[in-house]
């Protein structure tokens, strides 16, 4: 791709250095002179009617403005059906005194049998958290089939049949800024909103539906965000804010505590896999079978939805795969970066690893016998274009045979795959008066899309980079913006900025025109100039033109570009292969990850730095839902609520990194790339349970993996 | 957050006096802090000793003690040439300590002196017996982290680090009371669920811990501290092992065992000890000595790992004392 003189730079990230110095102005830093603090009273049980709520003790409490209660709101129920549940809410001068009357709010309960376990929740005689969308099966709350063939054939063509059952934790996405909200109504009624979220229009749309108001009435700001990785897709704390500060009208500001956002977010969900996968001798699969269950909890929110985007990785002629969430008495799980790939990923690529060790193959040539190649069939149906599964495991090989072997050590190998979606995208782009150019996006910057998009505009025009100024702006000034997720913000971005800075030069062409003698289609631009392809003219700066036109009839050149497909996902598939390599000791049976390379396919790289960036920090999410982490219950109460307790990995944790960037490019995606802010944390799990069995000859099926019985591992180990 | 008096005496004598029903002792504050919040610690009176001179000295002594004053923060310990020089094993102890940031603030007084780490006690849902309240919720609970040693109606394991490390090295403790001040073994320190279920150290609501006195250890003393943790820092040990050794030829003269991360106060195995003391180091040795460490474990329902793991650990800190004894001879 060296037709580009800037895209596929390692262009640093600008907003790196008021992160670093404290200078980024977060959504708990925005105060106002009589602002409010909510706080939540939240319940203890998981299953429960509330007879009473006693606020009386609370509102003699100087300092409390306001209390909501299920008796005066709606935002608040009487049936309880996770501990966390929130129960009252109130407003109070500060964030002391919100406390202190939140904890003088006397609710009762008549506590009612609780469950727990999906498939506990499944059969006939378990408590009913909401009606089962099942005949069969109770507290079922979706349940889709995939299928294909006739696995009765499949399985019996086959000479082996591996079946095992895999439990995924749930997980917190650890983002390292709370959720936190300000709500303010003023005097005309309109309504702002700060927020930490993903997606800002969506914050309006859901806000505004909620008032009854047009969406222009309510203007959502997201500051700076410190994380997110799909835990900030949907409002938590925003409508009790905004309900507040209607009632007391001052603004009013809530942050969640440490506590809160592992009681009472959306973490990643926990899942059940019970898997049978089938072979012949000579290694061709055969059949594949699996019912798959999601621990939704008290509400919708497991991510069922993305089994195509994440499987059809191998020629399997007959499979069945039946995919049911099931509601229990826990938090309601939500996005984290891929959702339902990395549990899917973890089951099914051991069960590849599992086979091809029965079978006495190489993993690798095992996998490259079934991948699927350009012309075969995804899960749903679909034909997959040129892809790069292949090439992701020739380079993964060649990383495996220079591994030197060593005692106590294993390696292990897995695949995955992931699709990025587009998104509604918009930009505005301006070219101020001095050449240099403004853009406008509301989409909120989680990975440097910023950098990107100005990249890419600098690339267009052949200007340089400190003369592009891109901002994201709030729901009154930007155009829309799709919440930042699904690895599509540059991907769509990049394609509304493509779209807008190519209308740019189009205008600037035409405009070019009038002071040369050579038409609009015959320019080019070089080196900041708008130029004549056959050099007939020496050419005008940008610069120049942009000066010129605004003192002109023309007036300033100002364009939008826009993006989206009505899809939802690209036609972009994203292939990955990731090796490990641990080290067990054989006296405590403790591990060491050693090393992580992954091998992606990602495109295109617009910016080499940041998507290292994307598969590095993917690799360590990864490393900690897999090994490391996991919300403990007892009675359905969160145990480790801290991160003291709940164990995300620290520095030391963290294993050498190696980022490979593959590129076979996108025939849809802006400059080629494919999205790859999600896929990378999706193999890890599977990849290290896979060293860690070559290393020890055990399997583990259960995350968090080191929670394993560390005795298993001790002594003379495994096949080395 | 229930408001409190926050006193910041410049002595001893007057931090004594001020003690008192209500009343408790503030030094780094890295976990009072958190109990406080919690309320799990409701203090009417908060005593920073931090204004006390002197009481953060770490020095060598005549008599070949060295002494820490019990405000010494766990990185400046670790740091100091003394210890560098005699007591190895103390700074593989406290570098596996929580995190640089905690090590900086954390003083080796608070971290003697800290409370439980378990998770029903800590948390505000689970009434439990050491918050005054009813049964262990561990026991049939969420068991992974608990006690295989020692104990009793309360599963706890003592969290320190450092104590395991020091009562390998035989530390004394100093405590202050306003009437007398007195010296008390590390090892009579501590105290069992059978003993005590709200507190797990000897101190009254009278006193205070002034300084920790370690002796020179013995001629050709090897120590090691081995730890296994989850995670890789700010991490508390599933099970860790305190190890000191001496020497006379090949026959060990002196030995000190003593685990942490298993019971509800550092577990010191004497039994393993007198076996060790009298015979050479061999791998045979070694192994029964693993096994005699874990003879009258008790393991819950799901920390049975540990048994395992305290012979892992035992068995690698053995053989690294064996071949240092081998290198030295060389
Ligand atoms: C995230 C995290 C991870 C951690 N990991 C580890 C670990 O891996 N290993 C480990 O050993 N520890 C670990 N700790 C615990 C830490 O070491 C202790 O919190 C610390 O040592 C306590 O010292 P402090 O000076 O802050 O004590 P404070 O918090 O001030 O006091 C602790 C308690 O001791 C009492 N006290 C303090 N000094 C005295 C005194 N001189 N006389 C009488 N009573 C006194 C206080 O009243 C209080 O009850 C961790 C802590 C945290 C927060």
């Amino acid at each position: 791709m060296s037709e580009h003189w800037l895209l596929g730079k390692r262009v640093p990230r600008p907003d790196a250095i008021p992160k670093v110095t404290g200078e980024a102005v977060y959504t708990d830093d925005i105060t106002f002179p009589g602002m409010l603090y909510g706080a939540v009273v939240r319940s203890p049980y998981a299953c429960a009617s509330i007879r009473s709520v006693d606020t009386s003790r609370a509102e003699q409490l100087p300092g409390v403005r306001a209390i909501l209660t299920p008796t005066n709101s709606s935002l608040f129920s009487t049936e309880i059906l996770y501990a966390g549940q929130k129960v009252a809410a109130l407003a109070a001068t500060d964030p002391h005194t919100a406390q202190e009357a939140a904890s003088l709010i006397q609710v009762e309960y008549q506590r009612h049998r609780a469950v727990f376990d999906p498939i506990r929740a499944m059969s006939r005689d378990a408590p009913v958290v909401r009606p089962s969308r099942s005949q069969e099966f109770n507290n079922v709350c979706s349940h889709q089939r995939k299928e294909r063939g006739d696995l009765e054939t499949g399985f019996a063509q086959a000479d082996i049949i591996v079946e095992n059952t895999y439990r995924v934790g749930i997980a917190h996405q650890a983002y390292m800024e709370p959720h936190a909200c300000v709500a303010r109504f003023d005097v005309s009624g309109k309504l702002t909103v700060w927020t930490s979220i993903q997606g800002q229009f969506n914050v309006r749309a859901s806000l505004a539906s909620m008032l009854g108001m047009p969406v222009h009435d309510v203007r959502v700001i997201a500051p700076e965000i410190g994380g997110a990785f799909g835990g900030k897709t949907s409002l938590i704390m925003e409508p009790i804010a905004v309900v507040l500060a209607k009632i007391t009208g001052a603004p009013v500001k809530i942050v969640m505590s440490r506590q809160e956002e592992f009681i009472d977010a959306h973490p990643g969900p926990g899942c059940i896999i019970h898997v049978k996968t089938a072979a012949r001798q000579d290694g061709t699969l055969t059949a594949e079978w699996a019912e798959i269950i999601y621990d939704t909890g008290a509400a919708p929110g497991a991510p069922t939805g993305n089994f195509d985007r994440t499987r059809g990785l191998y020629r399997i002629p007959n499979f069945r795969y039946d995919i049911y969430s099931v509601y229990t008495h826990k938090l309601i799980p939500g996005a984290y970066r891929a959702p339902g790939a990395l549990e899917l990923t973890f089951a099914f690529e051991s069960q590849i690893d599992h086979l091809a060790g029965e079978l006495g193959q190489d993993p690798i040539e095992f996998r490259l016998k079934n991948a699927v190649d350009e012309g075969d069939l995804t899960v749903d149906g679909k034909v997959y274009p040129t892809i790069g599964l292949r090439e992701s495991l020739h380079q993964a090989r060649e990383q495996i045979k220079a591994v030197e072997h060593k005692p106590h050590r294993g390696i292990g190998v897995a695949c995955g795959k992931w699709m990025n979606a587009i998104g509604a995208s918009g930009v505005i782009l301006t070219l101020n008066e001095d050449g240099s150019v403004n853009l406008t996006s509301g989409a909120v910057d989680l990975t440097g899309v910023n950098t990107v998009l100005a990249q890419i505009v600098a690339e267009e025009l052949s200007i340089s980079l400190d003369q592009i100024h891109v901002q994201t702006r709030d729901t009154d000034v930007a155009p829309y913006a799709a919440l930042s997720g699904g690895s599509r913000t540059t991907y769509g971005m990049s394609l509304a900025t493509q779209n807008a800075v190519r209308q740019l030069k189009k205008d600037l062409f035409e405009f070019a025109s009038q002071h040369m003698p050579v038409s609009p289609e015959a320019f080019t631009v070089a080196d900041g100039k708008v130029v004549p392809r056959d050099g007939s003219h020496t050419g005008i700066p940008i610069r120049e033109l942009a000066r010129i036109a605004m003192y002109s009839a023309r007036g300033p050149l100002t364009v939008t570009g826009s993006a989206s497909d009505p899809s939802w996902l690209a036609d972009s598939y994203i292939f990955i292969t990731q090796v490990a390599e641990v080290e067990v000791d054989p006296d405590t049976g403790e591990i060491t990850v050693l090393r992580v390379s992954s091998f992606q396919d990602v495109g295109f790289a617009l910016n080499p730095m940041l998507v290292e960036g994307q598969i590095e920090g993917g690799i360590v999410q990864g490393l900690g839902w897999g090994y490391l982490e996991g919300l403990v219950f007892d009675k359905g109460v969160v145990l480790n609520e801290n991160l003291t307790e709940y164990k995300i990995p620290t520095a030391l944790d963290a294993p050498e990194l190696v980022p490979v960037l593959i590129e076979i490019p996108s025939a849809d995606g802006p400059y080629g790339i494919k999205g790859v802010g999600e896929p990378s944390m999706v193999v890890t799990p599977a990849v290290l349970a896979n060293a860690i069995h070559d290393a020890t000859g055990i399997r583990l099926t259960e995350t968090p993996l080191v929670q394993d019985d560390l005795s298993t591992r001790q002594g003379p180990l495994g096949n080395m | 957050m229930k408001t409190f008096e926050y006193i910041t005496p410049e002595t001893i004598d007057e931090a004594l006096e001020l003690l008192g029903e209500g009343a408790q002792i503030l030094a780094g504050g890295t976990d009072l802090l958190g109990e406080m919040k919690r309320g799990l610690a409701t203090p009417k009176r908060l005593i920073n000793l931090k204004g006390i001179q002197g009481l953060a000295d770490i020095r060598s002594i005549p008599d070949g003690f060295l002494t820490i004053g019990s405000l010494a923060t766990l990185s400046h310990l670790a740091e100091h040439p003394l210890v560098a020089q005699h007591y190895p094993l103390l700074i593989e102890a406290l570098q596996r300590t929580a995190s640089p940031q905690i090590r900086n603030i954390a003083t080796v007084g608070g971290n003697l002196c800290q409370r439980p780490r378990c998770w029903y006690y800590r948390h505000s849902a689970f009434p439990c017996i050491r918050k005054h309240g009813e049964g262990c919720f561990a026991m049939g609970g969420q068991d992974r982290y608990h006690a295989i040693f020692g104990g009793h109606r309360c599963f706890i394991v003592h969290p320190s680090d450092l104590a395991p490390a020091l009562m390998a090295l035989d530390a004394e403790v100093r405590i202050a009371h306003a009437d007398d001040s007195r010296i008390v073994p590390l090892t009579d320190f501590f105290v069992g669920p059978r003993d005590s279920l709200t507190q797990e150290n000897i101190l009254t609501r009278q006193e205070i811990l002034t300084a920790i006195r370690i002796p020179v250890p013995p001629d050709n003393a090897y120590g090691t501290y081995l730890k296994v943790s989850e995670r890789k820092a700010t991490d508390f040990a599933l099970a860790s092992v305190a190890v000191s050794i001496a020497w006379l030829d090949t026959q060990v003269t002196h030995a000190r065992v003593v685990l942490g991360g298993v019971a509800p106060v550092p577990w010191r195995v004497k039994q393993v000890e007198e076996m060790l003391i009298g015979d050479e180091l061999s791998g045979k040795r070694i192994e029964r000595a693993c096994e005699r460490a874990v003879d009258d474990a008790t393991p819950l329902r799901h920390n049975r790992y540990k048994v395992a793991l305290v012979k892992g650990l035992l068995r690698k800190a053995l053989h690294a004392a064996h071949r240092s004894r081998e290198k030295g001879e060389k």
